[in-house]
């Protein structure tokens, strides 16, 4: 059993950059589907939704009488976030991590 | 503009006992069309590795993807995403410009859809909810659609739901009130249509897709759509 150690060792040592080998061709020429994207960067809906839900709260206008309207990359990779208001118009700063850093009646 | 130009517009079947031309919904829905008309939809972008630059993922390049793939991009594809919000679990929400939707689920999660929206000038915002479901729907052409098409006259009494029919395999209604909002989340027999703007209103999914959603969402269902840029509906 001992005598087929150095075998082991190397067809081990042979076999393991292979596989590597395999894996970093696989990764590398990554086969799946090309990325989409939209023509200009909008806010998650979630991050626009988070922000009409801090409006509805804040100005108490019914949630139902909000909608963003539209939105845009600000600054440290937050977004800015228009929205409609029972008629007027409010924009809400918030960052990628769902906080609302600002909020004013346009 | 009249109930059946609207009609006509949409691409759907509107029964004309239950719309009287003069209506003051009609009147609403035909001021809003207008104010859809400006609207200017954002476009899907595809990655050419070719040419390495992002190009229009127009009508053409859809449909040579899908020959390609026999799918939409991955990205289109039905998967389970993080979504924080303060919606309840059962609300659908339209991302129109990134063509995804959601249906919330608990646990700040959504199962994330790919689907198509309205062409440039007939997209549209606003808070609605779910009406009324349909399997296989019926689809009537309207009646200018039939004089501008005389192949759809062979459908003017209305086109058996079936793989073949435009809705595709269910119909979700949008309700405003108790009003029908006249756009619908449907499926479709152009499932190389996921991703773009294309439709006449109404939300388009491939119809695995619609039809896991219909198994899910119950009448009443709030629906919120976002589109950046579209006529508000009834004005939020």
């Amino acid at each position: 059993m001992n005598s087929l150690k150095p075998h082991a060792a190397f067809f081990f040592a042979l076999g393991f950059p292979v596989a590597l080998a395999g894996c970093s061709t696989s990764n590398s020429s990554t086969p799946t589907s090309p990325v989409v994207r939209t023509s200009e960067a909008t806010a998650p809906a979630a991050l626009q939704l988070t922000c009409a839900s801090e409006a509805a709260t804040r100005f108490d206008v019914s949630s139902d009488k909000i909608l963003p309207v539209s939105s845009r990359p600000g600054g440290d990779g937050g977004y800015l976030v228009d929205l409609s208001m029972d008629g007027q118009q409010a924009t809400c700063a918030i960052g990628e991590d769902g906080v609302v850093t600002s909020l004013e009646r346009a | 503009m009249s109930a059946q130009s609207i009609a006509s517009r949409l691409n759907i079947l509107i029964p004309r006992q239950k719309l009287p031309l003069r209506s003051p919904v009609v009147a609403l829905i035909a001021v809003f069309c207008a104010c859809a008309a400006l609207a200017q939809a954002l476009e899907t972008q595809i990655f050419d590795p070719a040419t390495r630059t992002w190009v229009t993922y127009d009508p053409r390049q859809a449909v040579k993807y899908y020959r390609a793939h026999g799918q939409a991009p991955e990205e289109f594809q039905r998967r389970i995403v993080d979504f924080r919000t303060a919606e309840k679990p059962g609300t659908i929400i339209i991302d129109g410009d990134k063509h995804f939707l959601y249906y919330v689920l608990p646990d700040f999660q959504a199962i994330r859809y790919g689907i198509g929206v309205g062409k440039d000038g007939f997209g549209w915002a606003g808070i609605v909810k779910v009406g009324r479901k349909q399997e296989w729907p019926t689809w009537t052409p309207p009646a200018e659609m039939i004089e501008r098409d005389p192949k759809a006259a062979q459908y003017k009494d209305g086109m058996p739901g079936g793989p073949e029919n435009p809705l595709g395999a269910r119909a979700l209604y949008l309700y405003e009130g108790n009003q029908d909002t006249i756009y619908r989340i449907h499926g479709t027999n152009q499932p190389w249509s996921i991703g773009l703007n294309i439709s006449s209103g109404c939300i388009r999914m491939n119809n695995d897709d619609v039809t896991d959603l219909y198994n899910r969402v119950e009448i009443g269902a709030k629906v919120i759509v976002l589109m950046q840029g579209a006529a508000l509906y009834r004005g939020v």
